[in-house]
């Protein structure tokens, strides 16, 4: 599956990518006017191309939030149950199994929240010309 | 409003500062006059982006007579330094050393002032004094409701000064702080205070 097309649209022309959109998720187009690179999707988010890299690289860790309150959601609502002995349809001790494994799915994830580490801008030289930067 | 802070002659040998917009003009009016010699340590937060390197210890070390420096996960705190919190991470004091922590964002921010500030008031107790700049938002004001519980001081720049008032504002409503200061005040208060003494807050 490709991020961008495999020849970049010439000068004032438009290519789809296999991205979507940082804000929305719609398609995103590319396009290349001189030294700048523009990403804009359907509803009219507009990136350069350093924006685009770090609006993906912010947005894992809120997927990765979602799945921990996922999985810690999880844990509660088993360990609810059997608390309110509602755990009837489930074999008892598969319901505390899986509350436990989702319990260390979720400290596992937030290990790897912890230990992500975003990119960052390269600082540039006075004068250096830049690609898609803000 | 206490006229007299630190009567008991407590000393208070740590220093937290928490500041948003506008905290650069802030932070630069306390180090600046802050001496060589003060027998304390200075901790920062400053809301800054996650995804751009900027050289904030360098940029307040040039105001600053103390040596300004970004600790590494598990350095010891040392008197005589300003540590400020680097970017993505959160800042926290354990026992004698900072701990860096890729937490979840606490009010849109990583670093946040609330998880320096609640850190301080748990291993620091009375020898703890939170100050709140500029900024917009309410981070911090409950990590200075935390260091006035635990015993320590509370403190928060005077809105007037401040380029964003609304966190010292909120400061202000609804922690009732100590003293509500000007920068010049607030570095006079941190050089009484680390040696014991009582800093008289007259107008």
């Amino acid at each position: 599956m490709l991020g961008l097309p495999e020849s970049l649209p010439t000068e004032g022309r438009k290519a789809f990518t296999g991205l979507v959109c940082p804000d929305c998720s719609g398609n995103l187009v590319i396009s290349v006017h001189g030294d700048h690179i523009s990403f804009t999707c359907r509803v009219g988010h507009a990136y350069g191309l350093t924006e685009l890299v770090l609006a993906k690289d912010t947005a894992l860790e809120a997927v990765l939030w979602s799945a921990v309150f996922a999985f810690e959601e999880l844990e509660a609502l088993l360990s609810d149950l059997r608390t309110h002995g509602l755990t009837a349809a489930f074999d008892a001790g598969a319901c505390r199994a899986r509350a436990e494994l989702a319990r260390a799915q979720a400290s596992r994830l937030r290990a790897i929240i912890e230990a992500d580490r975003t990119l960052t801008e390269r600082r540039r030289e006075n004068g250096e010309i830049g690609t898609g930067a803000p | 409003m206490n006229r007299m802070i630190n009567r008991e002659r407590t000393v208070r040998d740590i220093f937290l500062l928490g500041a948003s917009a506008g905290g650069i003009q802030a932070l630069t009016g306390i180090l600046k006059r802050l001496p060589a010699t003060l027998p304390a340590t200075v901790g920062i937060v400053l809301h800054r982006s996650p995804t751009f390197e900027s050289e904030l210890d360098r940029l307040l070390g040039r105001f600053s007579a103390l040596p300004v420096g970004e600790p590494a996960d598990g350095d010891p705190i040392k008197q005589g330094q300003v540590y400020i919190a680097p970017r993505d991470v959160h800042m926290s004091i354990q026992d004698d050393t900072w701990r860096l922590h890729r937490g979840a964002k606490v009010h849109f921010s990583r670093p946040a002032v609330d998880p320096l500030f609640m850190s301080a008031a748990s291993n620091r107790g009375r020898r703890a004094v939170g100050v709140l700049l500029s900024g917009g938002g309410s981070d911090g004001v409950l990590g200075l409701l935390a260091i006035q519980a635990a015993g320590g001081l509370s403190i928060a720049q005077q809105p007037s000064e401040a380029q964003a008032p609304s966190m010292p504002r909120h400061a202000i409503s609804e922690d009732h702080v100590d003293a509500v200061l000007r920068l010049d005040q607030i570095a006079s208060l941190i050089a009484t205070l680390a040696i014991g003494e009582i800093f008289m807050n007259g107008k």
